[in-house]
């Protein structure tokens, strides 16, 4: 009777322990992550560049575009009656393509890029640049359906995600210049520069 | 074989060609806490450029619009009940800053505050000449504090109309976020 007993209370103990070396503990760490990565960041409309001959032109959203040059911007005071949008001459950082591109990366279902606010001021006006989103893959979708003034709003949405907006999402952003044919321009010509701030968020 | 090689050089030239690499974690901050509480939270900011990204900080009141979006408003604002510390800083090449946000619910107050925290770059270097657009990047934080014991609903919303199928009123605050805007507008509401 005894041995029975040492036995019983051997094998309660046992199962006891086995409950506890059953007990796990899983730990999960997902942080919400908001990413954004730019390659251009300088836009240059040089309208005294002779690298170019004038028939070189970017296409934004299924229209091309002139890229500004002396060529292309004395063909312009040749012919032109009102105002032509211009291609940036060149992009710092893109390796050679004519649009910058944006990158957003989260694990966010709702998120938006937008021109939130503009340094400086151009003497034809800001007015006369053009910004231009186009959806390349990922989530999202364009604001911009058309080249829109970059004064059209303030802040200006490019694109953004309402609702599923998770992954990697990746957009083209051109620039345009508009010319009128009744500017006047200064004598020591302009040489001028603005900066617009892309601003990412998640509500 | 190729394939994949093709894309990972695509993908490191990507990566060498980036002016601007810079993730923020968390996204979005909510909080909790009774009145006077006081909570402080961490936040990281990354750089993947191989250069070191000096970064200021703004706070910004925010409200939420019906569609969504983040609006500029000075109601219900918990920037001044916010610290940031540093304000202004530098993330090293390819490494983490981390950033303190205190916050302090005050007293009396009531529902939910809220407050933008704005990181933003400088702009980057540009050449001589022409007519030139610069890019300075900025990442939004929205910082959230509830007042426990005072929460507001989000949606508030009655049942109206006649007939065997009754539709939900939704009042002005309730809302959809929205993906795209109306026909024909180049811009949307927001901050």
């Amino acid at each position: 009777m005894k041995r029975k007993l040492v036995a019983l209370m051997a094998l309660l103990a046992s199962l006891s322990l086995a409950q506890t070396a059953d007990s796990h503990t899983v730990t999960v760490n997902i942080p919400s992550v908001l990413q954004l990565t730019l390659d251009a960041t300088d836009y240059l409309f040089n309208f005294a560049d002779t690298s170019l001959t004038g028939t070189e032109t970017v296409s934004v959203g299924g229209t091309p575009y002139t890229k500004a040059s002396q060529a292309a911007y004395y063909a312009f005071l040749d012919t032109a009656t009102s105002t032509q949008d211009f291609a940036p001459t060149s992009l710092t950082g893109t390796g050679g393509a004519d649009y910058g591109t944006v990158t957003v990366r989260t694990n966010r279902a709702q998120w938006t890029v937008k021109i939130d606010s503009i340094s400086g001021s151009l003497t034809l006006g800001n007015n006369r640049v053009k910004v231009f989103a186009e959806k390349v893959s990922g989530k999202g979708a364009s604001w911009t359906t058309t080249p829109t003034p970059i004064t059209a709003a303030s802040p200006l949405t490019l694109f953004n995600a309402g609702s599923g907006g998770q992954g990697r999402s990746v957009y083209r952003l051109y620039y345009l210049f508009t010319m009128d044919i009744n500017d006047d321009i200064p004598l020591a010509g302009i040489n001028e520069q603005i900066t617009v701030n892309l601003f990412l968020t998640s509500p | 074989m190729k394939r994949p090689l093709v894309a990972l050089t695509g993908l490191l030239l990507a990566q060498a060609l980036a002016q601007v690499n810079l993730a923020l974690s968390p996204a979005r901050l909510e909080l909790v806490l009774p009145p006077g509480g006081e909570v402080t939270e961490v936040v990281r900011l990354t750089n993947g450029l191989d250069r070191e990204e000096p970064l200021s900080v703004a706070l910004r009141p925010f409200a939420l619009t019906p569609q969504g979006d983040v609006a500029e408003s000075p109601e219900r604002n918990l920037c001044p009940h916010l610290t940031v510390t540093p304000t202004a800083f530098t993330v090293p090449p390819r490494g983490t800053a981390e950033v303190r946000l205190t916050m302090k619910a005050p007293p009396g107050a009531e529902g939910t505050l809220a407050c933008l925290v704005v990181f933003t770059a400088g702009p980057r270097p540009t050449g001589l000449g022409g007519l030139r657009i610069t890019a300075s990047p900025s990442l939004g934080l929205a910082v959230y504090l509830t007042l426990r014991g005072t929460e507001r609903p989000a949606l508030r919303a009655k049942v109206g109309g006649e007939g065997k199928a009754l539709p939900l009123l939704p009042s002005p605050l309730a809302g959809k976020p929205r993906e795209r805007p109306p026909k024909g507008h180049g811009g949307g509401p927001g901050l």
